[in-house]
């Protein structure tokens, strides 16, 4: 079993973080989140190696110079991070987004408009999954 | 009008060798570049216009020759193919853009027909009509609606984003601090809320505006009784209305249809002064298309209006005394005329009763009526 659920939050909207938050505090469960405000952000923290492991990355994929699936082209090309488990949130209900996100070996694919405002239920699926998964160490 | 006298009639009845120097001058001063070709692709007779595609100094070279080392090799064997096809079926009709010996671009619309002459040789009558201004207008029409449709799906779509962030806000405001907030501030907020609702739901009908006909829904066979109760059981949730509809098999575009009934259900429930009433929905096979009608016992609407409630954003009543983005008529006319069809109100003195006409068969015709 895993300890507190780490996540790695690549989301360049404010209100959506704060969103995120609020929703893991909702549930108490007891987390560490890093934010990365874009693609960029977010492989500088991953290659710097500023997240204990194990996490997950929750990501947007509208974003500011790197956009998701940029980001997440680059990782699958990187042999040090092409391990890592990978959700998208995002806005975009776009039919060649969803094929393009699990052709880059995503874990999952949801969408903000459906998971009403506080995400609750995708905290909800990220905490069970959590607690059972197993992650490579180190 | 005037009528016509036996004497003009009369003026008109040309013997037979006026009726060949009438054709030729017909032939001859016609706009349209019109030319006479051999079975072996010579040009044997032309009219000015043709002519004068070319430089003045190659005219010469055109009756007898096939010019098609004048055009650009590409260019060439496309028309050599269209000739082809008529010399082999009869006729043949293309819209080609071309560069003319004499260096111009243009646009036409060339049609051939295959004649056989008293000499028992056959030839093709080609008449070529420079659509080249026609041909551009289409284009940027159909790009500025092209781009029209994106616009409204971008700003729809990026509008959206912040109104989200501020129900988030609003709503978190609430959830933390509504105990401290006093009475007038919580007024305040529900309106806020409210208004955020309204200018979801008009965001969302914008998007579907924008979208609506952006996939094709093909044909498909259906019991039209079903689609009808199927959609009035989605939107008839908590008021007392009782629905009639006849029943008919049909073979028709059935989302696209499925969208119209919705909104022109929910219109009869919305929009009814009671909580309870009545709705009717025919549907008659006509000669070639449907007639589709939903009748319902409501408030009725004032026939003055009944061509600005297709109109976007048009609503009868303030938005604070019934809710609605006032999309949901212009849709239904845009997919309607999409597939070639419309939608009307039809004036009666109780209720409200639209009627919908919708092709059954194909109507993608040949673009242009061919030549006898």
């Amino acid at each position: 079993m895993n300890h507190d659920l780490n996540v790695l939050l690549v989301e360049d909207d404010d209100i959506d973080f704060m969103s995120i938050v609020r929703s893991f505090k909702k549930r108490k469960i007891l987390n560490k989140i890093t934010r990365a405000i874009d693609g960029v952000h977010a492989l500088e923290l991953l290659r710097e190696e500023t997240i204990t492991k194990p996490f997950i990355v929750l990501l947007d994929l509208q974003m500011p110079r790197m956009s998701g699936l940029e980001f997440l082209d680059t990782i699958r090309n990187d042999d040090m991070l092409n391990d890592i488990v990978i959700f998208v949130l995002t806005t975009s209900d776009n039919e060649q987004d969803i094929v393009k996100s699990y052709k880059k070996h995503i874990a999952g694919y949801f969408l903000k408009d459906r998971v009403s405002d506080q995400f609750l239920d995708v905290v909800d699926v990220l905490d069970g999954y959590w607690r059972i998964l197993q992650l490579p160490k180190g | 009008m005037d009528k016509k006298s036996p004497s003009d009639t009369a003026e008109f009845n040309i013997s037979a060798y006026d009726q060949a120097e009438f054709n030729d001058l017909l032939f001859e001063n016609m706009p349209d570049y019109a030319f006479v070709k051999n079975d072996s692709f010579k040009i044997v007779k032309a009219n000015s216009a043709f002519l004068s595609m070319y430089p003045t100094n190659i005219r010469d070279k055109v009756i007898g020759y096939t010019t098609v080392e004048d055009y650009q090799p590409k260019e060439a064997e496309l028309f050599l193919a269209r000739d082809k096809e008529a010399f082999e079926q009869g006729y043949s009709e293309t819209v080609e853009t071309i560069t003319f010996p004499d260096h111009r671009i243009r646009t036409l619309l060339t049609r051939k027909k295959r004649f056989e002459a008293i000499d028992g040789r056959t030839y093709i009558l080609g008449i070529a009509t420079d659509v080249t201004e026609r041909e551009e207008l289409i284009e940027k029409l159909r790009k500025s609606n092209d781009d029209l449709d994106q616009f409204a799906y971008m700003a729809s779509h990026d509008l959206k984003a912040p109104l989200t962030a501020i129900a988030k806000l609003v709503s978190w405001i609430d959830e933390d601090h509504r105990s401290e907030l006093p009475v007038g501030a919580i007024e305040n907020f529900e309106l806020i809320k409210s208004r955020i609702n309204r200018m979801t739901q008009l965001l969302n009908d914008m998007l579907t505006y924008s979208r609506v006909n952006q996939t094709p829904h093909e044909k498909e066979e259906f019991s039209f009784k079903d689609l009808v109760l199927e959609q009035f059981d989605m939107i008839c949730i908590d008021k007392e209305f009782n629905l009639s509809c006849c029943e008919l098999i049909v073979s028709l575009q059935k989302d696209a249809i499925a969208i119209v009934l919705r909104n022109l259900l929910a219109n009869a429930i919305k929009h009814h002064h009671l909580d309870h009433g009545n709705i009717d929905v025919t549907i008659e096979e006509k000669k070639g298309f449907y007639l589709i009608k939903v009748t319902d016992d409501g408030p009725g609407i004032d026939p003055q209006y009944s061509s600005k409630i297709f109109e976007m954003f048009q609503t009868l009543k303030p938005r604070d005394q019934q809710e609605g983005s006032g999309i949901g008529l212009a849709i239904c006319k845009k997919i309607a005329n999409h597939y070639a069809g419309d939608i009307t109100l039809i004036d009666q003195p109780n209720g409200t009763s639209f009627l919908v006409t919708w092709p059954s068969v194909p109507t993608q015709q040949p673009p242009f009526k061919r030549i006898k």
